[in-house]
């Protein structure tokens, strides 16, 4: 459970958040060059969302100075 | 078929050690964070809202699982009772205890999609039509969380009139046929404030803007849903939540139901009309309302935490960030809890997050809602404070106009509204408005870490 197939070229949707924002501009481009293609840009909260490969997702673990996460599911509470 | 799995210690009942089971933290309290949890074998289902039926169906058609209810039995089911059962829905909880063969856990996991896996939880978020929420490994947790120490210490939690709450409660006498119970309770009928300049987004399932009480009501809002691009609630939630933050002082029927009737209103869509949504368009949401200057967010929303869990650090970076900009954003603890089966569950994502403020729901009796998530640790996830969650009267789209529901959905509006009030009549924002909400709050007989500070109280 909860393993990747990290052969896989499935994508897999994420989000990202940048712990410094000042570096928000510089982090993108790491995480576009690590194969993230971007779906939106939250400047504000210095967030991104996009999709990637699963046989990149370890390239988001190389770049320090951000907190990513699978994207997930929220109901109505 | 293999034999089913539902091993029981000696006369300990199978429902009884399950219950057990879901009830308590996986390591101590004070344990830390590298203690890894054991898991039992079998796994969790939670379904979504009202997909129970579907859910439990859907158990047996997609991996011949074979289902008992809890329905099906008079009292809590023993091993002798489950026979060859090899699921058991627990249906006023929305989940399941599954005991899958590997063919079955397969065959389930590939039903779902496999489209987010957070760790080992899998859940399904690109098809509404799946009843299935998540699919996660039963851990090995405490029998005996703290607060079931003693039968007459849980007994007591239910009993508001033994503690004395009465002798801090304001106003709960009145009858509540002008303003709501909640109205009541949080002393938002004594207050002249009405949130007059304050901005305040409600995040949920978008609102009915031809509802007789938001008719001609400017709103500024927004679609987050790439397949709902429309703002329309059709579900009902996101309306009913956007009625308790700021519903007409004068509605078209009585009881007045809105804390604060003059805030700047903004709705974002971030929950399509199946009430789910995938937390990018949340973050999209969050991002939305900051830039348009909302003080507040009110988030009744959230996805299940498990005992033994971090919060999310992402989120709560993006919280810290809000706070630092001056928004507080104000989210629902989660319904998950099942305490009249002594079944507490731990505070939900992204409520759980140390910079958002999470809240839970208590009853007329000023009794905690039987539904409530419970603090999980620091780590884990606390409860800040509690508010008027069952059996709320609020505004529903049309042409059903009212409804009266019940939820920590429910309560954080309520939270919303005044914290709108304290805004408006003290100009703070982020953490000190969050400062002042605790420190106006009333202490309640309940537990802490099942209503935080207590009561908030509108100034």
């Amino acid at each position: 459970m909860g393993q990747f197939d990290s052969s896989s070229s499935e994508q897999q949707a994420v989000r990202v958040v940048v712990r410094n924002r000042d570096e928000f501009d510089a982090k993108r481009q790491e995480l576009a060059a690590a194969g993230l293609k971007v779906d939106e840009v939250m400047p504000i909260i210095g967030a991104v969302t996009g999709t990637i490969s699963r046989r990149d997702l370890k390239k988001l673990d190389a770049i320090e100075g951000v907190e990513w996460a699978p994207q997930g599911m929220f109901e109505a509470s | 078929m293999r034999a089913p799995n539902f091993e029981v210690r000696s006369s300990e009942s199978a429902f009884a050690r399950r219950s057990a089971v879901s009830a308590g933290p996986s390591v101590a309290p004070h344990a830390g964070p590298m203690q890894v949890p054991l898991f039992t074998g079998r796994y969790i289902v939670v379904f979504k809202s009202k997909a129970v039926d579907a859910g439990a169906r859907s158990l047996n058609e997609v991996a011949g699982l074979r289902v008992a209810r809890t329905s099906e039995f008079e009292d809590v089911p023993s091993e002798g009772i489950l026979g060859d059962a090899d699921a058991l829905v627990l249906e006023r909880l929305g989940a399941a205890v599954i005991s899958p063969d590997p063919d079955q856990l397969r065959a389930l996991r590939s039903n779902i999609g496999v489209s987010a896996v957070h760790g080992d939880v899998v859940s399904s978020k690109q098809d509404p039509q799946n009843p299935v929420f998540t699919l996660s490994p039963e851990r090995v947790v405490s029998i005996e969380p703290p607060w079931v120490e003693s039968a007459d210490q849980v007994q007591s939690a239910f009993d508001p009139w033994a503690l004395g709450w009465w002798a801090a409660a304001p106003a709960f006498a009145a009858d509540g046929s002008v303003v709501t119970w909640g109205l009541n309770v949080t002393n938002v009928v004594n207050s002249r404030l009405t949130g007059r300049g304050v901005k305040v987004a409600v995040l949920d399932t978008g609102i009915d803007p031809g509802h007789p009480d938001f008719a001609g009501r400017s709103i500024t809002s927004n679609s987050f849903i790439p397949h709902e691009p429309y703002v329309e609630d059709d579900k009902g939630h996101g309306t009913h939540c956007a009625g308790t933050v700021c519903g007409p002082a004068s509605p078209t029927t009585l009881p007045r139901y809105g804390v604060a009737p003059d805030v700047d209103l903004h709705v974002g869509k971030v929950l399509d009309s199946t009430g789910v949504g995938a937390d990018g368009r949340i973050l999209a949401g969050i991002e939305w309302a900051i830039s348009k200057g909302c003080q507040i967010i009110s988030m009744s929303l959230e996805a299940p935490g498990t005992w033994g869990n971090e919060y999310d650090q992402g989120f709560d970076l993006v919280a810290q960030r809000a706070l630092e900009l001056g928004t507080l954003i104000i989210a629902a603890a989660g319904n998950r809890s099942l305490r009249e089966w002594f079944i507490t569950m731990p505070v939900g994502s992204p409520a759980n997050c140390p910079s958002i403020m999470a809240v839970a729901a208590i009853g007329p009796l000023l009794d905690v809602a039987r539904f409530s998530n419970r603090s999980a640790g620091p780590l884990g996830g606390m409860i800040d404070v509690a508010a008027p969650g069952v059996d709320v009267d609020s505004s529903f789209p049309v042409p059903t106009v009212r409804n009266t529901i019940s939820g920590t959905s429910m309560a954080t509006p309520h939270v919303a509204g005044i914290a709108a009030l304290y805004a408006e009549a003290t100009g703070t924002t982020g953490g000190e408005l969050w400062g002042l909400l605790q420190s106006r709050a009333i202490t309640l007989a309940a537990d802490p870490d099942d209503v935080g500070v207590g009561l908030v109280q509108a100034p």
